[in-house]
Parts: C-alpha cells; structure tokens; sequence
C-alpha cells in the first residue's frame, strides 16, 4: 500500500484524537466516579437505575413513615400505660373504701382523688403528636373527649404503608379501649361512678364499680398488648424498608459508579496511549525526503 | 545535416514532455494538501513512426501522451454508500447524546418527582387531614406535573432544534448540487477536447462526496462524463446539467415538523421525498425515530399515570366533604405530557384532596391509600425506566452504527488516499527524474550543435 503524506497527518490526527478522547473519557470517570450519565452510557443499566432510584426513595420514604408511626404509637403507649395506672389506683381505692370500716370523710377524700385521676387519665388521653391528637383515631383534629368524657373521635383506623402494597393501621382505638365501644367497659364513665359512690359514701356502689374498673384495665392492656404488636411490626417494616432502601442504592451504584482501582486504570493507561500517541505522531512527521534535498 | 536538424527538432519536442512530467509533479506537490485532490501523472511514450534508414530504425525522441488521475474504481465505487451511511449515523447519534432530558440523574427529572409525590402522599397517610402535609401533596403533584411537561418540552424542543438544524443545512445542498451542475456542463465542454480534464473531474468529486454525505445520494455516471445525483427517498437532485434544490414545509401530520421536499430544476411545484439519507436522513431519523417514539411513551405514560390517580381521586372526598373531582388534566394520550397539570380547583385547595372514603371523617385516608397503591399498580417508576432504556437503546444503536460506519469509511478513505493521494518522496522522485531527462535531452541538444559545428567547419 502506499502510504502519502496526507495518510501520515490524517493517521496521527486520528490516533491522537482518539487518545485525547480516551484520556478524557478516563478522567471524567476517574474524576466524578459516575460510569454512566446519559441513557445512551449503558441502556439496560439505565433502565434500573430509573426503577432502582424509586425503589430507594420508595422504601426510604415508607421508613420514615413507620418510624413516625412507630414513635406516635409509643407515645399512645405510654399514655395508656399512665391511664392504667391511674385506673389501677381507682380500682385500689375502690376496693379500699367499699370496706365498711370508712367514714364518709375518708371516701369523700378518695372521691377528690378519684377526680383527681379522672383530670389526670382525661389529660393523658387528650395527648397529642405533633398537631394531632394522639387518640382521635381518623378524627384527630379535635380533642378525642369532650368535657362530660364522651368519646368524640373517629371511629376508623389511619393506615400507612409498610411495605408496598402492604398496610398497617396505626391510630390507636380509645372508643375500644376507653369508651368500651363494642359492648365494653366504658372506663371514665366507671371513674366517674366511683366518685360519685365515694362522695354519697355508698359503700355497695363503690363496690359495684371494682369489677367495671377491673374490665376496663383489661382493655387498656389488650389495647396496649395490639399497640406493643403494631410497633414491633412497625420496627420491622422499618428495618426491611432502611434494607431495602441500602440494597435498591447499591444496585443503582453498582450500576452507575466506576469501579475506583479500573478507573485509575484506565486514567493511567489512557494518559500513556496518548503520550504514544503524540510522540509517534510528532516522530512521523520529521521523516520525509522533503528534509534530505 | 538534416538528420542532425531532425534531432534538435526532436529534442525540442522531448524538452517540452519532460518540462511537462516536471510540471505535473509540481503540480501533485502543490497539491499535496488539498482535499479531493488526486494525484496526476504524465504519461510519457517514445514517439513514432521511427525513421527507417535501411540497416534499421531511428527512434524520434519523446513525447507527452496524456495526463491522467489516479482513481481506483472499485474503491470509489464504495465510497458514496459508506460516506452516507456514516454521515446518517453520526447525525443520528451525535442528535440523540444532545438530548439530556431523560438522564436518570438530571435535578428536577421526572424519575425524582414521581418518587417525590409518592412520598408526600405516603407522609400524608399519617395524618390525612393535616393541612401542611396536604399542601405539601399537592405541590408535589404540581411539581411533577411540571416535570412531565419538562420533559415533554426538552423532547418537542429537541426535535424543533432539528428542525433548525435541517434548515440550516439546506442552503449548502442547494448550492452544492447547482455548483455541481455546472461542473458536469463545464466537464462536458472541456472533455471535448479528447483529454480528461482532471482538476474539474477533482472538484466535482469532491462536491459529489460533499452532496452525498449531506443527503445520501448516489451517483450515476454516464457514458457522455456526466454524473447524475439520485435521492434516497426518489427524484435527482442533480440530473445532468440541471439541479434541483431542497425545500422544507411544515408537515401537518408530524406535529407541524419540517418535511424535506424536491423543487425540481427552475422551479414548479415542490414533491414530498419519501427518505433522505445523509446528514440530514440521520437528523430525520433521530427526529421521527428514537425522540418521536420517547415523546409518545411519555405521552402514554402521562396518560395512564394521571387516568390511574383521576380514577382513585375520584372515588374519595376532601376534608371538606366534597366528591373528588379530577387530580389532573392531560386530556388525550396525544400530547398529554405536555399538558399535564393539577387541576387548578385542587392546587387552589389541597382541601379538595380526596383523601376519605366517603362518608368518613376528614381524618380518614382510606382513599389515600388507594392513591399510593397505583404506585404499584399503574408502576410509573417501571414505564419510566422502559422509556429511558427504550431511548438508551437507540441513542446506544445509532452510536454504534456510526462507529461501525465510521470504521468503514476510514477504511475506504484510506484505501482512496493510498490510491489518489500525493506522497511527496514520490513526486520529488519524479520531479528528479524529469529534471535528469531535461538535462539529458539539453546534453543531446548540445552534442548536436556541435556536430553541426563540425559539420560546418568543414566548408
């Protein structure tokens, strides 16, 4: 083949030009870490990349509403655990003073104390999270006991998802749990008959209120027992959607970013090729018979 | 006496050949830059009938026998489907990496605000009546709409911006191909003459590579030396000595797109070509191909997307009590990215988020549920990605097919170079070589005279 002079120039343009893009390829790969930027870099990649970033704020976003929901129902629990508390001390007076050994100035005194409680388990229960009250159910605008201690919530659970497609019901139940909604034991109201027993120092009505105490301890520790059930499942969700989130992330870096030692690599052998490149060039040129006449 | 007078007169004649190799190899070494240039040479032969003196035949010197091209045919043959094929695939891929709409990680992309929109609505689950959560979903469907209709418009713009391109590379066919047309006219005349005449033959190739790598056509020569330029799609653009020119008009039934047409030579009435090849057959291509089959995925994406949650909305009310009306308005699957939008009654009111079942609480987020599981169910996240592998894989085949292109046309352009082109050790060989045989031819001149010198003592 003959070779001129023009296939000399064009060849070491070509080589060089070449190399100059290889170098810099190598650079901006080695420089930003990203193997991939545009759908064209790696089309099958780039197609999970799209499902792969979704994924990961899909299950980041469904942890941090777990936590949320996790975090409102410790705090449910933990109000519950202060109205037990403060039944259990009804109920205790109660059973204390339907003895009839007490005089009226001993029960009109644990009638104070029993409305002290009432105030207490009235204040626990209007408790909120953040702006909502933490046991208005799907009504958690409005305080979930009005004035005389009816249960004014709403009904319906709120939900949140846990997984996709998969939902949890997260506000806690106090028209169960408190107002004995369902053929209950509605707790204030037996609360509030004990005072009133107490403060009219009716022995036999004070003790007709111990087993409406007792049912109503019962429910606020099957509720609490369903809320501990609803964070452990809630914890679990979470700590699925914070792994899921971290392996849809690896996917999607495993897809997109470089491989730090072969980017090196590449930078190193790329600068080389093109120093070749240059000097073969440069070399090319300075040969002619043009110089020899 | 006048065989020695024969000889000066063949010496002359055998001057005025090599003074015209010396020159032609001047002329390579002048040329030796220039593009489209092929290298000449002269063709020298001894020039006959020799003189017959009886014991044998005198020879009478040399003379010049023609100058010719160095062509290879069967390269050249090659070249124009390669020049346009690589032209057409690079236009294309060069078109397609230019488009960045759809890169997964572009700020503000459709990928994040989907996955943004879910997780307001998922934050909102927690507490449905909440009015900074709802406002908050709710500009995070506006934000999503806005980048469904981002998207739609870096497509439609980039396809627009073909458009300008196309236009802008008209006027150089045009001029190219009635340029090219005067060339055959001039070549015919000039070929008259019997002898080839090589820098004319040169410029119309290289206006030939120049029209074929702009639009694809190939070339038909004729007996007669005129070469004829067809399109790919039908119709000459240059017939002889007659040139057509390119024109553009707005396609009604391509979105109001540019479509190329041929006006044929003096004028009349412009016809649709049915392909184009070339530069301007991959921009085309790029156009109506990969970014019309992105918009219209879009399109449907948007389509299903907003019928998915108009349908959920739909089925559940506001805080305040109201029947969800639509969420968003797309209208048809044509063009309905780019009219996505939150309906304005809505983005006025997050209040109006059918969040509720109906008949339940504001607080209730039974129908918010059903919100967030078209997340699943309509997969938006999944269309997407589709659509962005889809593009990816035309942008990565058109890349691929101009490089294969690419390889092919440096392939015959080198075999073209090693044929055609000027080395200049070669042609300072030649220029030695014809410099050696002036010098020569001077020295029988000089012996000659001498002879006829002697000769004349004589007396």
């Amino acid at each position: 083949m003959r070779v001129t002079d023009r296939m000399i120039f064009d060849g070491a343009l070509r080589s060089t030009l070449q190399a100059r893009v290889r170098a810099d390829r190598a650079a901006l790969v080695a420089g930003t870490g990203v193997r991939v930027a545009h759908p064209g870099d790696d089309p099958a990649a780039m197609g999970g990349v799209v499902a792969g970033r979704s994924a990961e704020a899909r299950f980041e976003s469904i942890r941090k509403v777990a936590d949320g929901a996790r975090d409102e129902l410790v705090q449910a629990d933990a109000a519950l655990g202060s109205v037990s508390t403060m039944v259990r001390r009804a109920e205790q007076l109660a059973i204390q003073l339907a003895n009839g050994s007490y005089d009226a100035d001993a029960r009109a005194a644990g009638a104070h104390e029993v409305e002290a409680l009432i105030a207490g388990v009235t204040a626990a229960l209007d408790g909120k999270y953040g702006d909502r009250y933490l046991f208005g159910g799907n009504t958690p605008d409005v305080p979930p006991f009005a004035a005389d201690g009816t249960f004014q919530g709403g009904a319906g659970a709120r939900s949140v998802e846990i997984a996709p497609g998969v939902f949890e019901d997260v506000a806690p139940d106090a028209g169960r749990a408190i107002a004995g909604a369902g053929g209950g034991t509605d707790v204030l109201a037996a609360m509030r008959a004990l005072a009133a027993a107490l403060a009219a120092n009716d022995g036999d009505a004070v003790q007709g209120q111990i087993a409406g105490l007792g049912a109503g301890l019962k429910q606020i520790a099957a509720e609490r027992a369903r809320i501990g059930g609803s964070v452990a499942v809630l914890e679990s969700a979470s700590a699925a959607a914070l792994e899921a989130r971290d392996g849809a992330k690896a996917q999607v870096a495993g897809l997109t970013e470089a491989d730090v030692v072969a980017a090196a690599s590449e930078l190193a052998l790329s600068q080389r090729a093109l120093e070749a490149a240059l000097a073969a060039a440069s070399e090319s040129f300075r040969l002619s018979l043009l110089d020899k006449f | 006496m006048s065989n020695l007078l024969a000889i000066l007169a063949q010496a002359s004649g055998s001057l005025a050949a090599h003074s015209a190799a010396a020159a032609t190899a001047g002329h390579n070494l002048q040329n030796a830059g220039t593009a489209g240039y092929a290298r000449q040479r002269a063709t020298l032969g001894a020039v006959t009938p020799a003189y017959f003196v009886g014991a044998g035949w005198i020879g009478r010197g040399v003379a010049l026998q023609g100058i010719t091209r160095a062509r290879d045919q069967f390269v050249e043959a090659q070249l124009p489907a390669a020049l346009g094929g690589e032209a057409k695939a690079r236009a294309e891929a060069e078109a397609l990496r230019a488009v960045h709409v759809l890169d997964p990680g572009l700020p503000g992309g459709l990928s994040g605000s989907i996955a943004d929109f879910y997780g307001s609505l998922r934050a909102l689950s927690a507490s449905p009546s909440d009015g900074v959560l709802r406002g908050g979903a709710v500009r995070a469907a506006d934000t999503l709409a806005r980048s469904f209709r981002s998207a739609a418009a870096g497509i439609r713009d980039a396809r627009k911006a073909i458009d300008a391109d196309l236009q802008a590379r008209l006027p150089a066919v045009n001029d190219a191909a009635a340029r090219f047309a005067d060339l055959n006219r001039q070549i015919r005349a000039a070929a008259s003459t019997g002898a080839p005449p090589n820098d004319l033959l040169d410029a119309r190739q290289r206006l030939q590579d120049e029209l074929v790598a702009l639009t694809g056509a190939q070339p038909v020569a004729e007996a007669s030396g005129d070469v004829h330029l067809l399109l790919p799609g039908g119709g000459a653009l240059v017939s002889g000595t007659a040139a057509a020119s390119l024109a553009v008009a707005p396609d009604p039934a391509n979105a109001g797109l540019l479509a190329v047409q041929l006006v044929p030579p003096g004028g009349g009435a412009p016809r649709p070509l049915g392909g184009m090849g070339g530069a301007i057959g991959g921009l085309l291509s790029a156009r109506d191909g990969a970014l019309a089959d992105a918009g219209r995925r879009l399109d449907r994406l948007a389509y299903d997307f907003g019928s998915a949650l108009d349908a959920a909305h739909a089925a559940g009310v506001g805080t305040d009590g109201a029947p969800g009306g639509p969420m968003f308005q797309f209208g048809a699957v044509d063009g309905a990215a780019l009219r996505f939008a939150v309906d304005p009654a809505l983005l006025a009111d997050p209040a109006r988020l059918a969040t509720a079942a109906p008949g339940a609480p504001a607080g209730d987020g039974a129908n918010l549920l059903r919100l967030v599981a078209t997340e699943t169910g309509a997969d938006p996240a999944g269309a997407l990605g589709s659509l962005t592998a889809a593009f990816g894989a035309a942008t990565a085949r058109a890349e691929s097919a101009a490089e294969h292109e690419a390889a092919l046309l440096d392939h015959l352009s080198t075999l073209r170079e090693s044929a055609s082109g000027v080395s200049v050790d070669e042609e300072l060989v030649e220029l030695t070589r014809a410099q050696r045989a002036y010098e020569a031819v001077g020295k029988v001149i000089r012996v000659t005279d001498e002879m006829l010198q002697s000769l004349l003592e004589l007396r």
